[in-house]
């Protein structure tokens, strides 16, 4: 069966620095990866090449078959988790959650709901963004990446920022959307995370990747 | 359909970040400063509503020397859109940048809609202040919307032409001022100099006028005259011609977007840190 994603031999440099060495990677549909490393080892930089947001200078980054950056800028169906989120604080959680979804078209206040009750936010999604804590931002950013019901999800560090039953909770979804045959690309820096949830583990050092199991 | 709304949405997130309450502040105070400081004037007491809307958003008459006061005045007037410039900025074009940038269809995409929304932004500030002035002028019991002109033939006739062609004039030249700043911003990622890109053209080019020998001949390049309809030649021999800024501020205004477009295939905006 063809991979769902092909990473094939991608570097990246910037300046004298090499974040990325000719790094390869398959991921099969419906499969959960996981990306373990210290900061700066090259996971967010190869998440960035897989959705299309850093150009690699060899190789190439096929989702679907189909190249990122030559025969489509960024994979088709997506959601995404890079950094801290940038909602609008002056907004509710809900209407943050539907500015974002109208980008790609009408606006499905049932799938926004879907994805508060996910993440759990459905009762403080009626508040403004500002009064949010930090653990309740990240919720929303994990509501934002799969409001849209994606076949692709790129998590870096979802789990930052929250306590003890954020943590048991988003698992818990991770695997629920994995059972659905989502693919998923995880970066952790609790090894507990990555071997609870995933299918396979890949350790990333100086922007070599290893595939431990 | 669903495009039509997709574009509509896209829109009006990008409104939201350019009509932020601190821009929206600012630009209430300027305006209702000015109007009042306009009409508080003795000499301007028997100014239709009109007039005074075309007095504050015209600009300097061609002939006129530009004082400092007068410099001033102006560049006070793009300030709200240069604080909308710079939320817009902040909001669309970097922090948001991860989390909606792949929800387009391509960088293009992405870059032609910020183009969009800046030029919409642009004339709503642009209408928002005229209305502003005109209500502030209202409540100080001014009346009547129809200016008094001159016809070829040298007739006296009422019209709101010239109301209007002032307000579009001030949307375009806006619209040429941010069009630049956002050109730099894409190339550079520096909001700053995108800032200072969208004033210092305007005020180096306001400037260059306080000078006698340069208020004739110098005046249709000048795309400082193209934003201010009382350079406008509207019938006489003197001035800017009223058709060659309109379509001069487009055609720049255009320009700037394809220019941004073309430069999109060399630049990876995700790839770059905001400075």
């Amino acid at each position: 069966m063809k991979p769902y994603i092909e990473v094939i031999d991608v570097s990246k440099r910037y300046g004298r620095h090499l974040v990325l060495d000719a790094v390869s990677l398959h991921v099969q549909q419906g499969q959960l990866h996981g990306f373990v490393g210290r900061n700066g080892s090259g996971k967010t930089q190869l998440f960035k090449c897989i959705c299309g947001y850093v150009r690699p200078e060899t190789g190439e980054v096929r989702v679907k078959g189909r190249r990122i950056g030559k025969d489509i800028a960024y994979p088709g169906s997506l959601g995404l988790i890079l950094e801290q989120p940038g909602f609008l604080p002056q907004y509710t959680g809900r209407s943050n959650l539907a500015l974002l979804m109208g980008l790609t078209g009408r606006v499905d206040r049932a799938r926004i709901d879907r994805a508060l009750q996910a993440v759990g936010l459905l009762e403080a999604a009626s508040k403004r963004v500002r009064s949010y804590s930090l653990g309740m931002r990240q919720r929303l950013g994990i509501a934002q990446a799969i409001m849209e019901e994606p076949e692709l999800l790129i998590l870096d560090e979802p789990f930052n920022g929250l306590d003890e039953n954020g943590v048991r909770d988003i698992r818990k979804l991770l695997l629920t959307l994995k059972n659905q045959g989502r693919t998923i690309l995880l970066a952790s820096h609790n090894p507990e995370d990555i071997s609870t949830l995933c299918d396979t583990v890949h350790r990333m050092a100086a922007g070599k990747l290893i595939t431990e199991a | 359909m669903n495009k039509l709304i997709k574009y509509k949405n896209r829109l009006k997130m990008d409104l939201l970040m350019m009509l932020r309450p601190q821009a929206l502040i600012a630009l209430v105070a300027i305006c209702t400063l000015q109007t009042l400081n306009l009409i508080i004037k003795p000499w301007n007491r028997d100014l239709g509503l009109g007039a005074i809307v075309y007095e504050l958003y015209g600009g300097i008459m061609w002939y006129e020397f530009i004082s400092p006061q007068a410099a001033a005045f102006w560049l006070l007037q793009l300030l709200p859109c240069g604080m909308a410039f710079a939320g817009f900025l902040e909001g669309s074009m970097d922090s948001r940048l991860p989390y909606t940038a792949y929800r387009f269809s391509s960088q293009t995409a992405w870059w032609l809609s910020k183009v969009a929304a800046n030029l919409l932004g642009c004339f709503a500030i642009a209408l928002f202040s005229g209305l502003l002035c005109a209500l502030i002028a209202v409540l100080g019991g001014h009346r009547g919307l129809l200016l008094a002109i001159q016809d070829a033939q040298g007739f006296r006739m009422l019209s709101m032409a010239p109301l209007l062609l002032a307000l579009l004039a001030y949307a375009l030249q806006m619209g040429i001022l941010t069009g630049l700043g956002m050109l730099v911003y894409l190339i550079s990622r520096n909001s700053r100099l995108a800032l200072l890109s969208y004033i210092l053209p305007a005020a180096w080019s306001i400037m260059r006028h306080s000078g006698d020998d340069s208020l004739l001949m110098d005046n249709r390049h000048r795309v400082i005259n193209w934003g201010m309809a009382k350079r406008f030649s509207q019938g006489g021999g003197f001035g800017v011609d009223t058709g060659e800024a309109l379509l001069g501020s487009l055609a720049l205004i255009l320009a700037l977007a394809l220019l941004g477009a073309a430069v999109q295939a060399f630049i990876n905006q995700t790839q770059r840190k905001a400075r």
